[in-house]
């Protein structure tokens, strides 16, 4: 332990985490879509390309790329997801109360030319689960329904079943923000958690939707209340000794979001020293999610970071 | 072998079958020959038609459809010439005595089917003229005459307007079809309700419904039976959200042909139901025909051709055929052409399909994310004129001009124009029921909508009589009241002096006043009328009437 390199600030930055993707942002600025190509044939899973279509399609600027591309799976997949991040630009990630008329008529805009191209793409290709997971997310924001989300993910999960970013995503569409209830959120993070594989992402739904509830509760007396139950403390735990924890875990893409949720669930819950386990293998990187959630995510980061490594807020 | 004959100047079809003689006899009309103002009129006449017929041994029906009304029978040689001969006997002269009960037995039977979901479509889709009419009640009834059924079935039910089909070995002898000479009638003219296509609409029913027109081949009629088991798979064996999902194929008469496909959804579940339902469609628009359902389509349509009685099960649609000049195939052509049927037909007919559907989805679902768009339900535009507010304060309001008239609405105008309005339905009580060509319809309540008797002239003199159909009293009940907002509380208000206190202290004090005045006029008059006295009676009892009136609210308010 005292070799730990004294913590920096964290580094949100994706190309931190994986510097190859530079490669990918030059080529799209340069709308040279052969090396476009060429990087995602050399992704191995469906869960890679997900992330990679997620980094792409929030490269400003990018339409213009994709939009000029050749038309095939790939190019729609890229076209459709890089509309869902305009959509999402238009809205902000304000909670819907806060979003006006004319933001959710702008984001719907988007998403309208966005889901058509993506209904083709998965008729024709319904073993597309990165097509399929955004597909989860246009059906969230045009308020498809609830049970059009289950059956979208479910279709997707015959050909993908451990997909940890569609699971997010019907997680978010499941919490009562989204028309959800907590009921039904917890099972289906419990579901996927408890069928993932040893040392897979998907565990990390647990300490999510016990952010999520936490986030949701009103006062600060109920949140403080809620981080102290042994109950959900030995949840997260548990799901952590099944995700990152466990010698299994692999160093995809996704893992620096799997850590550093669990990163802040765990320490807030009081299980410190597997948080600080989460934080000596971030090392300085973060994921934008969770910690967006709070208003500095940087100093929120330091914070829980100190608190379970017990040094001082640097 | 169908063989084709004649029997009193009308073409014969004919073909062997067993069992009890078949026959049919098929005449060109139908209710989307029918204008709105006189729907029902064909129906009306098939009842008649069959009425002295009376309760037979033998099985004897009738339908009318679409396009072809069929007077139907079946049983001994001499029951099928007795029925044939008192229809055709019976449409020239027909039993008027039973008009209005026929027409109240036409209103049950309307009421007992109910409002059948497919026909719904043909009103969104082609408005409220020609093919869309079925969609409607028969709103006709009311105004039909003896004389409009006489000539209908002149123009209509014709010699040269009709086809007979015989499932028998030939034309029993003695078969006559008294009909008069006529015309063989065209089909009628396709109108259109939906500016663009492929367009939605949103119903309280529940389930999706898709419709589509698509050009009519035998590789259309098997892409019905591939979606058909496309949705049940998809809808009903993987996803579990419905019970009843299929399709069907319904030649429409020219080179043209519907094809509905439906599915039924747990209420819980429309919104996957529709989201799979859109996925099936697109999968056969992007041309992933699963051959595998191509080739069982097929095979169940070839064993279909194998009965034994095939060709005289072909009689009545090819009666309908020869009825609207549309060739015919032989069976052995048929069975070719399914044979001949690939994946890649089929494929072609789907993005046909898709370029042409009619979606229905569940009230409080949309398939504008799907590339649908929606259906018209209000107006491009509205008539100028001056908008008179409704009683209501609902944010509607009714404006009239020389050209029509427009109910404007929070969501936008509803105008039907006097030179395209398919009916006006009229009250007793004042209420007018408008119903354009594009299916928009304008209700004016007298009790909603203030409009002034100038302006209603205006529509009376706009709207032409023919299409005006005068409907019988309406029960009280039926009848929409203004009901005022409820008054505020007195007691809260700024004043006891509200409008009504006011007015009854007014009258009280002006009543006892005048009775005072002519009371001491009387007395000094030598000679007073019993009229007079009575006068200052009634102006005293009204006067202390009000009085009581105004104290009671005066203290209420208080």
């Amino acid at each position: 332990m005292s070799s730990r390199p004294a913590p920096g600030p964290p580094n949100f930055d994706r190309l931190a985490a994986f510097p190859e993707l530079a490669a990918l942002r030059d080529a799209v600025s340069a709308r040279d879509w052969t090396s476009v190509e060429l990087f995602f044939a050399g992704l191995p899973d469906a869960a890679a390309v997900s992330y990679v279509v997620g980094y792409a399609s929030d490269l400003p600027g990018s339409e213009q790329c994709y939009d000029r591309a050749p038309d095939s799976s790939l190019s729609s997949l890229l076209r459709a997801a890089r509309y869902v991040a305009l959509a999402w630009e238009v809205r902000s990630g304000a909670r819907a109360e806060y979003v006006s008329e004319d933001q959710f008529r702008g984001m719907h805009d988007w998403l309208r030319r966005a889901e058509p191209i993506l209904i083709d793409l998965t008729a024709r290709e319904p073993d597309n689960a990165p097509a399929w997971s955004v597909r989860l997310t246009t059906a969230l924001g045009l308020q498809l329904g609830q049970h059009e989300a289950r059956r979208r993910y479910d279709r997707l999960a015959r050909h993908a079943p451990h997909h940890f970013q569609a699971q997010s995503r019907l997680l978010q569409q499941f919490c009562p923000k989204w028309g959800g209830t907590w009921d039904r959120a917890f099972g289906f993070a419990r579901e996927c958690a408890a069928n993932a594989p040893a040392g897979s992402t998907s565990p990390t739904l647990i300490p999510e939707v016990h952010l999520e509830q936490y986030i949701d509760l009103d006062t600060a007396r109920e949140r403080a209340d809620y981080l102290r139950r042994p109950e959900v403390r030995a949840e997260v735990l548990d799901a952590a000794r099944r995700s990152v924890l466990h010698p299994d875990f692999g160093r995809g893409y996704g893992w620096v979001g799997a850590a550093s949720t669990f990163a802040l669930v765990l320490g807030i819950t009081g299980s410190e020293e597997a948080a600080a386990r989460c934080f000596d293998m971030l090392g300085d990187l973060a994921n934008e999610h969770p910690w967006h959630y709070f208003e500095d995510a940087a100093a929120k980061y330091r914070k829980v970071r100190a608190s379970v490594q017990g040094r001082p807020q640097s | 072998m169908i063989k084709q004959t004649e029997v009193d100047g009308v073409p014969t079809l004919v073909a062997p079958m067993s069992g009890p003689l078949r026959a049919g006899l098929v005449f060109r009309v139908g209710v989307a020959d029918e204008p709105l103002s006189r729907a029902g009129i064909t129906h009306l006449l098939e009842h008649l038609a069959l009425f002295r017929h009376g309760l037979a041994d033998h099985e004897a029906n009738a339908a009318t459809g679409l396009i072809t009304t069929q007077f139907f029978t079946q049983g001994a040689e001499s029951e099928v010439i007795t029925y044939l001969r008192s229809v055709c006997q019976s449409l020239g002269d027909l039993p008027l005595d039973r008009l209005e009960t026929e027409k109240s037995i036409l209103r049950t039977e309307r009421a007992g089917r109910g409002d059948r979901l497919v026909d719904a479509m043909g009103l969104w889709r082609y408005g409220s003229r020609g093919h869309g009419i079925a969609g409607y009640p028969e709103l006709g009834l009311p105004r039909l005459t003896a004389e409009d059924l006489g000539s209908w079935a002149a123009t209509w039910f014709t010699r040269d307007n009709a086809v007979l089909w015989i499932a028998s070995e030939g034309v029993p002898a003695g078969l006559s079809l008294p009909l008069p000479q006529g015309e063989r009638r065209p089909l009628p003219p396709i109108t259109s309700a939906l500016p663009a296509t492929p367009a939605y609409f949103a119903s309280e029913d529940g389930q999706v419904m898709f419709d589509a027109v698509v050009r009519r081949s035998t590789a259309a009629s098997l892409y019905g039976a591939v979606l058909e088991r496309e949705l049940f798979r998809a809808l009903r064996q993987e996803d579990g959200n419905s019970y009843r999902a299929g399709a069907s194929y319904h030649p429409r008469g020219d080179q043209f042909a519907t094809l509905v496909a439906v599915a039924d959804s747990l209420p819980e579940k429309q919104d996957a139901v529709l989201g799979g339902f859109v996925d099936v469609l697109a999968k056969l628009k992007v041309g992933r025909i699963e051959q595998s359902d191509v080739d069982s389509a097929r095979d169940k349509a070839l064993t279909a051709l194998t009965d034994p009685d095939v060709d005289a099960m072909r009689l009545p649609g090819m009666a309908v055929n020869l009825l609207t000049g549309y060739p015919s195939q032989s069976t052995e052509q048929l069975r070719a052409e399914l044979r001949a049927v690939s994946a890649q037909d089929v494929h072609a007919v789907a993005v046909e399909a898709m370029s042409t559907g009619l979606l229905l989805v569940p009230a409080g679902h949309a398939a504008d994310w799907a590339g649908f768009v929606p259906a018209p339900t209000r107006s491009d535009t509205a008539v100028g004129g001056t908008v008179h507010p409704g009683l209501r304060e609902d944010g509607t309001g009714i404006a009239v001009t020389a050209e029509g008239i427009t109910m404007t609405t929070p969501s936008g105008p509803l105008t039907v124009l006097f030179a395209a309005c398919s009916v006006m339905l009229t009250w007793p009580d004042g209420a007018r029921r408008l119903i354009g060509h594009d299916a928009i319809t304008v209700h004016v309540e007298p009790t909603l909508h203030t409009v002034p008797p100038q302006e209603l002239a205006l529509i009376d003199a706009g709207v032409d009589p023919e299409v005006v159909v005068p409907m019988p009293a309406r029960d009280p009940e039926d009848i929409p009241a203004f009901v005022p907002r409820a008054p505020r509380p007195a007691s809260s208000g700024t004043s006891r002096w509200s409008a009504m206190t006011v007015i009854y202290a007014l009258i009280a004090t002006a009543s006892l006043v005048f009775g005072l005045v002519l009371l001491v006029k009387l007395i000094g008059q030598a000679a007073s009328s019993v009229s007079e006295w009575r006068a200052v009676v009634v102006l005293w009892i009204a006067g202390a009437y009000c009085a009581v009136q105004f104290v009671k609210r005066y203290r209420r308010s208080g």
